[in-house]
């Protein structure tokens, strides 16, 4: 009577797997990337911005650098609003702690893709590889939301004041 | 209407009395402090009674939309090609090799075009003037602002133009260091500018930043400024 194991099994694979799908969350020594998204790009435009979250559930690390195939480099950069002049610098590191989240968002800190590889479609994913000092490189899969996303597109139902809370308590000074 | 035009005049003249404090004499202060403080109340009472602004009013606070600019076809054109149509026109300064806050505002805008009803978006056209011609040709900005929807349009200009535009709207935009590929972060304001069907100045909104307005709040006063 195997059956009812095997369906348990195959109950939790898709539970696992539909859980990991809508929360769009990848794990790694300690540290929780979440829902990483980029705008899908116009055409001939060779820039691009990835966004995402990083939780830690204790360890306090370091965010190094990013690697993606999809484009020569991928840099941490920070745009900077001051009297109504935006301007986009580049950042070394980012801290993450337990009480620190990392929020990679519109209007704050963004990873930027250049030179783009080809353009970013809406609908496709794309690896990213995100580099820390202690827990060393997580692979993530980034989404690519419409050209007119405002925001990863998580906020509805239960996502919504989790992600905005999250969202609002990194704002880092 | 003709209300409310006197009305915005008044507005204006209680902002531009309350303005001119340094003026008074510093014998007559608690007469004058006491005056000032009714004009603001009559300036505040008088400006909130008939239309109320969820983003910033600049009405009268600096001068009609004027340009000379290159168009996405690269012909010189001028800011009455635009007013001229009885559009209500939105600014905003960019280029299109900025990853975050020009497309994140140029998202947000066309949030808030979707939102409006036909009748009320059909009368708005959003102007994308890119303050990096080096790099954005006519060609690339067609592609650029298309991509985004109809009533995107992009613009450009030689140095010169460029300068006269934001100097104009008290805004500036220099170029960051080049990259070993020769690529340049440009900085720039990050302002939305709103103007009425006359071409006059009316409102500034953030779709950008900490502050941002939200899309429900620069669709309502679109809409209003609309109608």
């Amino acid at each position: 009577m195997a059956r009812p194991a095997h369906l348990m099994i195959a109950l939790g694979l898709f539970l696992g797997l539909a859980t990991a799908v809508s929360a769009h969350s990848f794990e790694a020594n300690g540290l929780t990337v979440t829902h990483p998204w980029a705008r899908a790009t116009p055409p001939g435009v060779p820039t691009g911005a990835v966004y995402f979250v990083v939780t830690s559930d204790g360890v306090e690390d370091t965010l190094l650098g990013a690697a993606s195939p999809v484009a020569g480099r991928a840099t941490l950069h920070r745009t900077i609003v001051e009297d109504g002049q935006s301007r986009m610098v580049p950042v070394e590191r980012v801290t993450v702690g337990p009480d620190q989240p990392i929020a990679f968002k519109p209007g704050g800190y963004h990873l930027m893709l250049m030179p783009l590889k080809h353009t970013l479609e809406e609908g496709e994913s794309f690896p990213l590889t995100l580099r820390f000092k202690k827990a060393g490189e997580i692979r993530v899969e980034v989404v690519v939301r419409p050209l007119t996303a405002t925001d990863g597109g998580m906020n509805h139902g239960a996502m919504k004041s989790m992600d905005q809370d999250t969202m609002e308590a990194m704002d880092h000074k | 209407m003709i209300d409310a035009v006197d009305n915005a005049d008044a507005c204006r003249r209680h902002w531009f009395a309350a303005e001119n404090k340094p003026r008074f004499r510093r014998g007559s202060r608690r007469f004058t402090t006491v005056a000032l403080m009714l004009l603001l109340c009559f300036a505040v009472a008088g400006c909130s009674s008939e239309q109320s602004w969820r983003t910033t009013n600049i009405t009268g606070v600096m001068p009609p939309l004027e340009f000379t600019l290159i168009n996405e076809n690269g012909k010189v054109v001028s800011a009455s090609k635009y007013v001229g149509n009885g559009k209500v026109n939105i600014v905003f300064f960019g280029y299109t090799y900025c990853p975050d806050v020009c497309p994140t505002t140029l998202a947000r805008l066309s949030g808030v075009v979707k939102r409006l009803p036909e009748t009320v978006a059909k009368d708005i056209q959003i102007l994308f003037v890119s303050v990096d011609p080096a790099r954005d040709t006519p060609e690339r900005l067609a592609q650029y602002t298309s991509a985004f929807g109809s009533r995107f349009i992009g613009l450009t200009g030689t140095q010169k133009q460029l300068r006269t535009l934001t100097k104009r709207y008290a805004v500036t935009y220099s170029y960051g260091e080049k990259d070993a590929s020769g690529n340049y972060p440009v900085s720039h304001s990050s302002a939305v500018f709103v103007f009425d069907r006359e071409g006059d100045v009316r409102l500034l909104m953030s779709a950008y930043g900490p502050d941002y307005d939200s899309i429900e709040a620069m669709a309502a006063d679109l809409k209003q400024l609309v109608q």
